[in-house]
C-alpha cells in the first residue's frame, strides 16, 4: 500500500482499501478559517448539533487579518466568539498550513481536513491532508468522520540538484506545464525525494501545495530524516511512523530531474499555461507580490533578499512582501531580510492570504502583476481585465527591480 | 430521483474565482448570490429560473473550498449540474447540498442553452427533451445516492443520528 492507502486504511479502522472504493474514515484534525465560519456554523445549527469535537477542531484567522471592512470584521468576530464558546483552539498570525506545520500540529500518518484547497501543503511531512467545503467540515467536527473515495496514487521521483536561482516553485511549474491543469484530478500524489542534497520541508510544502492546481485530492512526501529533524525541532517527539514499505499500488510513476531547469512563469489565465521567464521577459509589471501559502516562507524571502539587497523596486512597480507567518516574520527580521526589503521600497505586511485572493492591493483594469502566489485565474486579484503571472520569489524580485518580467539569473 | 429543467450552458474551467469572486464572500448570502458567475455572465442571477440545470465543461468548480459558491448556486435555484468533469471539493460540496452533480461529456457536448433536460438518477440517464437525445452516465455509488435521495448531507446526518 502507498501512503494515501495506508492512512485511509488505518483511519477506516484497518480495513483493506482499493482505489475507487468508498470508505468511512476518522479524521484527526479539522481546520476551519474565518471565511468559512458562517456556513460552518449554519450547518451545525441545521444538523441540530450543539457540540463539536474540541480536540480535533482548530479555527484560523488567515484571510481577513486585519479585516478591511465592517463585513470582514463581523466574520472575524464570529470565528473568535465561536472558538471561545466551544473552547477550541484559535490560530492567528499566519496562513493555516504554515501555522499547522510550524506549530507541530501535523504528524506523519495523520488524516487532516480543512476548508482550504491548499491544505495539501501539510503532506510535506507525510500526512493525508484534503480540502472540503464548510458544510462537510461541520459534519466532521460534529462526528469525527467522513466518507472518502480511495484515490489512485501517482508517484513522482525527484532526482538531481537545484542550482542558482532555480526554486521548488519552478519544479512545480514545469510539472504543471508538462502534464496540464488538473491532470491528477481525484488522485493522490506521492513524492519520493531522491535529490542529491535532499529537498527542504519548505520545498516539499511548495510541491504539495501545487498539487492542488494539479487537481490532486492530497499529496504527500515519504517520511525521511529531513522530516524527522523538522518534527523534532518543533517539539513533536512521538508520531505514528508509517510502515517502512509504503511503496506499491501506483497507477503511474514519473521521474523529474531538477538539475537543468530554468526559471519559469505561468502566464494568464492558468497555472498550467507556462513559459520560461526568459521568453516573456520585458513584459511591464505594475505590481509584484512575494507571499501566500506557496511563496512566503523563509527560503522564498532569503532568495528574494539576495536579489533585492542594495536595489530599489522600479518606480512604476509596487512591491508587496508578506511573510506567511509571524514566526517567518521574526526570522526574517533577525536575519536582516526585512531591512533589505524596506530599503528596496517594498511594502511589508504579515501573515495573511490577502493579496493572493484579491482582498488587498487589488489590480486595476489593464494592470499586470507577477506573484509567488497560488493561482492566476481571471480576475482573482481584482479587475477582470488585469493579468497575473506566477513565478518564484527570485523571478518576482528580479522583475520588481526591473519593472518588467525578468529572468533572475541576470542577478547571479 | 428525477428532475427536469432548462439548460444553462457554460464553458470549460469555470473555477471558483469565476463562480464567486473572493471579494464578495464576507457579504450575506442574498447579497453575494447576486455576483454568481459575474466574470463570465454579470446578470447570471437575474437570468436563472428555479429548476435550471447548469451544463459545464472540463473542471467545473476547480479551485477554492469556498462554501459560498455552492450556497449561491443553490440559493438562485439551480437544481443540478451536468459537467464533463469537476473540481473534487466542489463535487463533494454539491452532493452534500443534495444537488446531483452529473459527469457526462456527451450530454454536455450535445446540449445547448435553453434545451429542456431531464435527469434520472435511478436509470443514470440525462434526456435532452428538446433534441430527443438520451445519454447515460456511470451510476453513483450507493452512499451518494442515499445522500442525494434524502436531500443532502444534513438530512443524511439526521437520519443516521436518529437510527442510533
Amino acid at each position: 500500500m502507498n501512503i494515501a492507502e495506508n492512512i485511509l486504511s488505518r483511519s477506516a479502522g484497518g480495513v483493506a482499501v482499493t482505489p475507487g472504493q468508498i470508505v468511512t474514515c476518522e479524521v484527526d484534525l479539522i481546520c476551519i478559517d474565518e471565511i468559512q465560519i458562517p456556513l460552518f456554523a449554519k450547518t451545525l445549527e441545521d444538523m441540530g448539533a450543539s457540540t463539536i469535537l474540541r480536540d480535533k477542531t482548530v479555527f484560523v484567522v488567515d484571510h481577513y487579518c486585519p479585516p478591511a471592512s465592517l463585513h470582514q470584521a463581523t466574520v472575524v468576530r464570529q470565528v473568535r466568539d465561536f472558538a471561545a464558546f466551544h473552547n477550541c483552539r484559535l490560530l492567528e498570525g499566519g496562513i493555516k498550513h504554515q501555522l499547522l506545520l510550524e506549530g507541530g500540529y501535523v504528524r506523519p500518518g495523520m488524516m487532516i481536513a480543512a476548508t482550504d484547497s491548499h491544505i495539501n501543503t501539510c503532506g510535506a511531512v507525510g500526512a493525508f491532508a484534503a480540502a472540503f467545503g464548510p458544510a462537510e467540515a461541520a459534519m466532521m467536527a460534529a462526528t469525527g468522520f467522513s466518507w472518502f473515495r480511495v484515490p489512485a496514487t501517482i508517484k513522482f521521483e525527484i532526482t538531481g540538484k537545484l542550482d542558482g536561482f532555480i526554486t521548488p516553485r519552478d519544479i512545480g511549474i514545469v510539472i504543471l506545464g508538462e502534464k496540464g491543469l488538473n491532470f491528477a484530478n481525484y488522485m493522490a500524489m506521492e513524492f519520493c525525494d531522491r535529490t542529491e542534497n535532499g529537498l527542504s520541508i519548505e520545498a516539499r510544502m511548495a510541491l504539495c501545495n501545487m498539487s492542488a492546481e494539479m487537481g490532486a485530492k492530497t499529496a504527500a512526501f515519504q517520511v525521511d530524516d529531513i522530516t524527522r529533524t523538522f518534527l523534532r525541532d518543533r517539539g513533536v517527539k512521538e508520531f505514528h511512523e508509517l510502515p517502512a514499505d509504503t511503496t506499491g499500488g501506483y497507477a503511474a510513476t514519473f521521474s523529474v530531474d531538477i538539475s537543468d531547469l530554468q526559471p519559469m512563469v505561468a502566464i494568464p489565465d492558468s497555472p498550467a499555461n507556462v513559459k520560461p521567464a526568459a521568453e516573456v521577459s520585458g513584459k511591464k509589471i505594475d505590481q509584484a507580490f512575494i507571499g501566500s501559502c506557496l511563496g512566503g516562507n523563509m527560503e522564498d524571502l532569503r532568495i528574494a533578499a539576495r536579489i533585492l539587497d542594495g536595489q530599489k523596486v522600479h518606480p512604476h512597480t509596487r512591491a508587496i512582501i508578506t511573510p506567511a507567518s509571524r514566526q517567518i516574520y521574526r526570522d526574517a527580521l533577525s536575519e536582516g531580510l526585512l531591512e533589505v526589503f524596506s530599503r528596496a521600497n517594498a511594502h511589508i505586511s504579515g501573515g495573511t492570504c490577502s493579496v493572493c485572493v484579491g482582498l488587498e492591493a487589488p489590480l486595476l483594469a489593464g494592470e499586470s502583476c507577477i506573484s509567488t502566489s497560488t493561482r492566476n485565474y481571471k480576475g482573482r486579484m481584482g479587475s477582470l481585465d488585469s493579468q497575473i503571472y506566477l513565478g518564484s520569489s527570485a523571478t518576482v524580485a528580479a522583475s520588481a527591480v526591473r519593472g518588467r518580467i525578468t529572468d533572475p539569473r541576470e542577478f547571479l | 430521483m428525477r428532475l427536469e429543467g432548462r439548460a444553462i450552458k457554460l464553458g470549460d474551467e469555470i473555477d471558483t474565482d469565476i463562480i464567486l469572486p473572493a471579494r464578495y464572500l464576507a457579504l450575506p448570502l442574498e447579497e453575494y448570490s447576486k455576483h454568481l458567475m459575474e466574470p463570465v455572465r454579470p446578470d447570471f442571477h437575474k437570468e436563472i429560473q428555479t429548476g435550471d440545470i447548469i451544463f459545464g465543461g472540463h473542471g467545473f468548480g476547480i479551485g477554492s473550498s469556498r462554501g459560498q459558491a455552492i450556497a449561491a448556486i443553490k440559493y438562485v435555484g439551480i437544481k443540478a449540474v451536468v459537467a464533463v468533469s469537476y473540481g473534487r471539493i466542489f463535487f463533494r460540496s454539491g452532493i452534500n447540498e443534495g444537488l446531483p452533480f452529473i459527469a457526462c461529456e456527451e450530454a454536455y457536448i450535445h446540449t445547448d442553452e435553453g434545451d429542456i433536460v431531464q435527469i434520472d438518477l435511478e436509470s443514470s440517464t440525462v434526456i435532452n427533451k428538446s433534441k430527443k437525445l438520451k445519454f447515460t452516465f456511470p451510476p453513483f455509488p450507493e452512499m451518494l445516492v442515499d445522500i442525494l435521495t434524502v436531500g443532502g448531507g444534513v438530512n443524511y446526518y439526521k437520519q443516521q443520528h436518529m437510527h442510533r
